[in-house]
């Protein structure tokens, strides 16, 4: 049986997982900084602009998690792409991202590639 | 924050999605096509008859059709733009069926629907050809020129505000 100490875990998840908690108005009270820096005692809106509808939207409904796939996140010109994971705690929200950038770009190549080729069919059709 | 309202643009790939967005958010257009995969979110605010609104702008990878869009994009919505390319018959020809799909789940969300590429009529697009009902309430765009860019993202945004 294999045991992880939760030395080994931050050592697993390093660059992977960054887990952010906000209150209900959205206002950070804790972070990892594994993967972005975000300041204690500001505003999770003004780090992404996707909260500003997704924390609302968790805190009218009873589902008590939501999930995004593939967000975009762009910090000192740097691109990251992560899974995100929004859950409805007691007192307070917890945000966890999953760097999942490699897969991304791997997975946007491969889509390029495809999209070109049908759209130049398509065109090529219209003119035939 | 002033009244903040959703906005998600829908359509199939290489309609100008992103292009719009980036038009309208930071008044910038490129040539060069870069598939969008996953989610982009843009903020933007405007002022409408006095109301200060902000908009969230959702860029989401485009689909051949609504119903394979990850449904926690759309979570939420306050309007919809769905976006086709006047230039590929391929991405308006669900039109309808497109429309019915918001109606039937997003009911009460209005939709703005654009035609976008407004810059090729002429070329080897035929004007007179959208000039039809069927696209009397469309809006034709051109992200390359900036051609009614605004007014797209202005009328959804009175449609909004009059729910």
């Amino acid at each position: 049986m294999i045991c992880f100490n939760i030395m080994d875990q931050n050592l697993i998840f390093q660059n992977i997982l960054h887990h952010i908690t906000v209150d209900f108005n959205g206002i950070v009270l804790s972070s990892n900084d594994t993967l972005f820096k975000v300041n204690l005692g500001s505003n999770i809106n003004d780090f992404h602009p996707i909260f500003i509808s997704s924390i609302p939207q968790l805190l009218s409904q009873e589902e008590k998690i939501m999930a995004y796939p593939g967000l975009n996140i762009t910090q000192n010109s740097t691109q990251v792409f992560c899974d995100i994971t929004i859950k409805k705690e007691v007192n307070f929200i917890s945000i966890i991202f999953f760097n999942f950038t490699s897969a991304y770009i791997s997975k946007q190549q491969a889509t390029q590639s495809r999209n070109e080729k049908e759209i130049k069919r398509q065109l090529g059709n219209k003119k035939s | 924050m002033a009244h903040p309202k959703k906005i998600v643009l829908l359509g199939h790939f290489g309609v100008g999605k992103t292009s719009l967005i980036r038009r309208f958010v930071e008044s910038q257009f490129s040539e060069d096509y870069l598939v969008t995969v996953g989610v982009h979110v843009k903020k933007k605010e405007i002022s409408i008859d006095g109301n200060n609104i902000t908009l969230v702008i959702w860029d989401i990878e485009g689909n051949t059709s609504i119903d394979k869009a990850r449904k926690s994009y759309l979570l939420g919505t306050s309007g919809f733009i769905y976006v086709f390319d006047i230039s590929r018959p391929e991405t308006f020809e669900s039109l309808e069926t497109e429309m019915k799909y918001l109606q039937d789940n997003f009911e009460n969300v209005p939709v703005e629907i654009v035609g976008n590429k407004k810059d090729k009529f002429g070329e080897a697009v035929s004007e007179e050809f959208f000039k039809t009902q069927r696209f009397e309430n469309c809006t034709f765009t051109s992200a390359k020129e900036g051609d009614n860019v605004e007014d797209a993202f202005e009328q959804l945004t009175r449609k909004m505000l009059a729910i």
